[in-house]
């Protein structure tokens, strides 16, 4: 923090909070374009929204890996804008329920009910699953590293 | 220049949905994950009125390609996320919290359906 003759430039924490908002904002928009990117790339197949599906997957996976690696114990705790950067940043932004809901919508207005019943039960479904892999390979990933010290 | 505005879109996103988590967590507590459900009924909802208003991704008359990059894959997507909801239901489920987590997939799932349509054919009705 810089110091001007005894009175701190910055007023404590706020510049703290702003760094913080900057590292979500930068998180969000990388994992924002690179969902863009592969929606544009993926197309829809048989009728079934795979971009979205598969962002959300794969978000799923890697949000339950970051938190298996940074939850367990106090030494594994990151640095605040570690987890803001990765977690509420590219997870959160890769990441989407608004298309997700709007896929549902526009599957049931076309007839296809069930097919819309089986992409949101499967989104929630295997994005809990996913979370679950995620977290037991980072788990599995620190057992093996205490073994080998 | 479309990717930009998606990434512009896209940070404003993320900050407000970090803001209401901080929000809903102070006024209502850590025990139900109000602040991500906040934010993706919100989210579905602007997607809803987004497409209603008639901005969409196809090239017409006017053009609304950017805007439709900025709110819909940009701001929406940046507001409402999957991926912390997935890690608040294992959450839920590990701590044996059946009846919040069946209660966070269904109000999930059904208000963001109900702001999604809502949102579509309240703006559908507004700018025809």
């Amino acid at each position: 923090m810089p110091d001007c003759g005894g009175r701190r430039l910055f007023p404590d924490g706020k510049v703290d909070r702003l760094i913080q908002l900057l590292w979500i904002a930068l998180g969000s928009a990388l994992g924002g374009t690179l969902r863009f990117v592969l929606d544009q790339l993926v197309p829809v197949m048989g009728g079934f929204p795979v971009a979205t599906f598969a962002v959300n997957l794969s978000g799923s996976l890697l949000i339950g890996y970051l938190a298996g690696l940074w939850t367990r114990g106090k030494a594994a705790a990151p640095h605040p804008y570690k987890w803001h950067f990765w977690i509420t940043g590219i997870c959160g932004g890769y990441t989407t329920f608004s298309a997700f809901s709007w896929q549902v919508l526009e599957l049931i207005n076309l007839g296809e009910a069930q097919v819309a019943a089986v992409y949101a039960a499967g989104s929630i479904i295997s994005g809990l699953c996913a979370v679950a892999i995620g977290l037991s390979l980072a788990r599995m990933g620190i057992k093996e590293k205490s073994h080998e010290s | 220049m479309t990717y930009l505005f998606v990434a512009l879109g896209c940070a404003l996103g993320g900050i407000c949905r970090y803001w209401s988590a901080m929000l809903m967590e102070r006024w209502l507590g850590d025990a139900f994950p109000w602040g991500t459900l906040l934010v993706n009924i919100v989210g579905s909802f602007l997607l809803g009125a987004t497409l209603g208003a008639g901005i969409s991704f196809a090239e017409g008359v006017l053009n609304f390609q950017r805007l439709h990059a900025f709110l819909v894959f940009g701001f929406c997507g940046g507001l409402t996320t999957f991926s912390t909801f997935s890690l608040q239901n294992l959450s839920l489920l590990s701590r044996h919290a059946i009846l919040p987590l069946a209660l966070n997939i269904c109000l999930s799932v059904g208000l963001c359906l109900i702001a999604g349509a809502g949102g579509y054919s309240l703006m559908e009705r507004w700018t025809a």
